[in-house]
């Protein structure tokens, strides 16, 4: 035990006068009386406490000096341990483990609960700041001496559905040699963060091995050419020891109505990814369920979306309407995305035409080509270059083995996107959009360059029609929280898309391509002026499902934790001296 | 108040008024006696015996009866009337109180044309007045009771009644004013006065001090009369237990003087000393 202030052991020798005036105290007040003998039998029922009595005085001195003792201890500020007494960052782990529940706490409860001893054991000089980590770090509150902001801060700690992200503690990690007063402390499972001997960063671990089984990733699709059937892939995980049987219970739409039980039997570790059919694959939300109770319930669940089966209503407008109705039709069979109409188009197909719709893919550039730009001569040049690589209209298409024979020189409006182009760039695929207007025009004469025959063309077209309408970009049935995913639009990001979480969350209200880090499970559904579509957040990380933290061994240094020994001892004296004042009281108002 | 101050003496005067109109003119050195002699007044009559006085035959009756029957006339005689004023510390607060009682009953008693004779107690009798007859002899008696002194460190009313009887063999009324605190008791004294034919009367005076418990806490409780120390702690219950003590043993001396045919007047110093003459006068004077 050291004392910070020794100084005031000095203050000790107040025994001396305390022992004097007690005496002065204590003696009592001399009354007389006139029938003394009555108060003999007064005087008799009291002899079975005569022994207190003769002892309460010194008990009282004893008391005292007890007290002032104990107020000396405290004013000396002792300390157990060898707390080095640093500032102190207290980062604490809300990843989606520490949700797990162990002897009827969550790992997070019993984490803030640590925290707030480490807190309350800061002496005056320290200051401490408080921050979470799941997928980052996020500071609840500065660095400060203040116990209340500081206990504030970890009350206000949320449990998320985040798993953890170790990297993400490694800025502080970098940042801790100019922090040289400072230790980083993280309260945490530990079930992804192992700290080397060299980490600045100590782990204070929470928690044990538990038994728990989850969806490791789970995903739910139509099967191609069979609109409505679907396939469910899933893969699970235990952190049992022995097998579990159970069932995955597969639900649909709000409601939940149960569509599939599927008896599983789950391996300790991480199993086998499995595939099962669903039949009457209708669109909506889906949720496949693990009916098992264990310590993790958040990874039990995996939410899953069905987009709604809507085609691309495409017009043809040519001479040759042939080759161009088939390349419609040839998608309107399989997977159904696009559908050959003669009115109420979405997109127009045309040949050798503008066309007044607002949505076009125009093959071969006339001579006037109106809004779509300033057409020239032909150009002798058509090898084609790619500008803009991974362009989603260039999916699944070899662009090199396309002739672009009979382009035209063509100097496309303010605006207009070029994909592909020659080496003098003389745009040979690009995007032109005016007002409501817009087109996907291929510079070239299609029956020069036997394009109707090539094996890109109704790629082409698919590409380019879905690219118009803003559904080439779809999202996945269900994704991990964390991931980000890109928001289907038809308006190239100027758009405002509303997020609605099935949790009965406030909308958000984004603006961009892509919606993420995905922070909460749950279905999410976006919605713009181009449509609506679901994604489903999971978990899905094996870290947290199989709460694994064997390997994860406590780093911490010697800290102080608990209320301070001085403010015990002074809560000792303040009992001691009640003690005293009760007997005083007795002494002397009976 | 002094006990001859011409206040206090015209209180005793008003007081000697009243009892004349309570007890209705029979208070002149008529305490009638039980026994028969040489009076005036006719009380009974009796066979004559062999030497009773001649002059006492009732010769009308011999003349109708033909038996010698004597006229027996009622005794009358000055009663002698003992004040046994407890003097002890403890009535230190209540000693002026008591002696205005006493300098009441001695003022009409006077009057009356009784012999008054003033004992000041504490383990003895000390004499406040020599023995006192006549109207003229008010002032004197009242001076010294004014000058009587407390004495002595505690109380032996059975020592003191013992005197009594030794000095006075005439039997008379004897008033005991005190507290009757005595740690001996008050029944062996009371039993001697009894056994010795006096007419005994009791006035217990007290205060509320004596009544009421207001300690609290540790205290140390010294004996005014013996200067005995008790160390105490006293809370409610032991201020309670210590009203029901005294409670209980005024209670024991009010039952054991009803059984004993003893007056009681049980007062507070804080009751006007004339309530309580006058109290002692309507319930037929000091007569049990």
């Amino acid at each position: 035990m050291t004392f910070l202030n020794p100084a005031y052991f000095l203050a000790l020798l107040g025994l001396i006068p305390l022992i004097a005036v007690y005496f002065l105290k204590v003696r009592p007040t001399r009354k007389s009386v006139t029938a003394l003998f009555l108060w003999q039998a007064v005087l008799d029922q009291k002899k079975n406490t005569a022994l207190f009595n003769r002892l309460r005085d010194l008990l009282s001195l004893l008391l005292m000096a007890l007290a002032l003792l104990a107020i000396v201890l405290a004013m000396t500020s002792p300390e157990v341990g060898s707390d080095q007494r640093k500032d102190l960052l207290l980062i604490i782990d809300n990843s989606a483990s520490m949700n797990a529940i162990e002897n009827d706490r969550s790992r997070l409860t019993v984490a803030r609960r640590t925290a707030s001893d480490i807190i309350r054991g800061l002496n005056t000089n320290q200051q401490a700041a408080v921050a979470t980590v799941s997928l980052d770090v996020q500071y609840q509150s500065h660095f400060t001496t203040s116990p209340k902001t500081l206990t504030d801060a970890i009350r206000s700690i949320e449990p998320s559905d985040c798993p953890f992200r170790p990297e993400s503690l490694n800025t502080l990690a970098a940042g801790a040699a100019a922090m040289n007063d400072c230790r980083m402390i993280l309260i945490s499972d530990g079930c992804r963060f192992v700290p080397d001997a060299n980490s600045p960063i100590e782990l204070i671990k929470i928690g044990s091995n538990q038994g728990n089984i989850g969806f490791l990733t789970c995903d739910l699709r139509r099967l191609q050419g069979q609109p409505v059937r679907a396939g469910l892939y899933y893969k699970l995980a235990s952190s049992f020891e022995e097998n579990v049987t159970t069932d995955i219970v597969i639900t649909h739409g709000p409601n939940n109505r149960i569509v599939k039980v599927i008896p599983v039997t789950i391996k300790p570790g991480t199993n086998e990814s499995e595939v099962v059919t669903l039949e009457g694959a209708d669109p909506g939300s889906w949720r496949a369920t693990l009916e098992w109770p264990d310590a993790l319930a958040d990874d039990n669940t995996a939410f899953l979306a069905l987009p709604s089966r809507i085609p691309v209503k495409v017009r043809v407008e040519s001479d040759h309407t042939f080759f161009l109705v088939n390349s419609i039709n040839a998608f309107a069979r399989t997977s159904g995305d696009l559908q050959y109409v003669e009115a109420n188009a979405d997109v127009v197909l045309t040949n050798g035409l503008i066309p007044q719709a607002n949505r076009a893919i125009i093959l071969g550039i006339p001579e006037n080509a109106g809004w779509c730009g300033r057409a020239g001569p032909e150009v002798d040049d058509v090898l084609a270059r790619i500008r803009i690589e991974d362009h989603p209209i260039l999916a699944d298409c070899d662009i090199d083995s396309i002739p672009f024979l009979g382009a035209r020189e063509i100097t496309p409006p303010a605006g207009s996107l070029v994909i592909a182009e020659t080496a003098a760039h003389v745009p040979l695929i690009y995007r032109v959009r005016q007002g409501a207007r817009s087109a996907l025009v291929v510079n070239m004469d299609p029956i020069e360059s036997e394009f109707f025959y090539s094996a890109w063309f109704p790629v082409l077209v698919y590409n380019g029609a879905r690219h118009l309408m803003g559904r080439q970009q779809t999202l996945p049935a269900a994704c991990a929280v964390g991931d980000s995913v890109p928001i289907p639009t038809s308006s190239y990001g100027a758009e405002t898309t509303t997020v609605t979480i099935d949790d009965g969350a406030e909308p958000i209200q984004l603006n961009g391509s892509t919606y993420g880090p995905i922070r909460r499970a749950g279905l999410h559904t976006l919605q713009n002026t181009s449509g609506q579509w679901s994604v489903g957040a999971n978990l899905f990380a094996a870290s947290e499902t199989l709460l694994d933290n064997h390997d994860a061994i406590d780093t911490s240094m010697p800290l102080n934790r608990g209320w301070p020994l001085s403010l015990i001892l002074a809560l000792i004296a303040a009992w001691l001296l009640l003690i005293e004042c009760i007997l005083y009281h007795r002494r002397k108002v009976g | 108040m002094l006990l001859t101050d011409p206040a206090f003496i015209r209180r005793l005067e008003s007081l000697y008024l009243l009892a004349r109109k309570v007890l209705g003119g029979t208070l002149q050195a008529d305490r009638k006696s039980t026994r028969k002699g040489a009076g005036i007044t006719f009380a009974d009559y009796s066979e004559y015996s062999f030497g009773d006085d001649y002059r006492a035959i009732d010769w009308r009756v011999y003349a109708r009866l033909d038996t010698l029957m004597i006229k027996l006339f009622e005794l009358e005689e000055d009663v002698t009337i003992y004040f046994l004023l407890d003097a002890s510390k403890s009535m230190d607060t209540k000693f002026l109180y008591a002696r205005q009682l006493v300098a009441a009953l001695a003022y009409i008693a006077l009057h009356s044309l009784d012999k008054v004779v003033i004992y000041g107690m504490a383990e003895e009798l000390r004499p406040v007045t020599r023995p006192t007859l006549g109207r003229g002899k008010t002032l004197s008696v009242l001076q010294e009771l004014k000058e009587a002194q407390s004495f002595g460190h505690g109380t032996d009313f059975t020592t003191a009644a013992r005197q009594l009887c030794q000095w006075h063999k005439r039997r008379g009324m004897v008033i005991a004013v005190s507290d009757f605190f005595f740690p001996a008791g008050f029944e062996e004294g009371l039993k001697f006065l009894r056994w010795n034919h006096h007419d005994i009367f009791c006035i217990q005076v007290q205060d509320r001090a004596d009544r009421e418990c207001h300690l609290k806490g540790d205290v140390e409780l010294q004996c005014i009369e013996s200067g005995q120390l008790r160390k105490l702690t006293i809370t409610g219950s032991e201020a309670r237990a210590y009203e029901q003590a005294v409670h209980d043993w005024n209670a024991h001396l009010s039952e054991f003087c009803a059984a004993c045919g003893i007056g009681l007047v049980s007062t507070t110093i804080e009751v006007p000393f004339e309530e309580i003459i006058q109290n002692i006068l309507r319930r037929g004077g000091l007569v049990s």
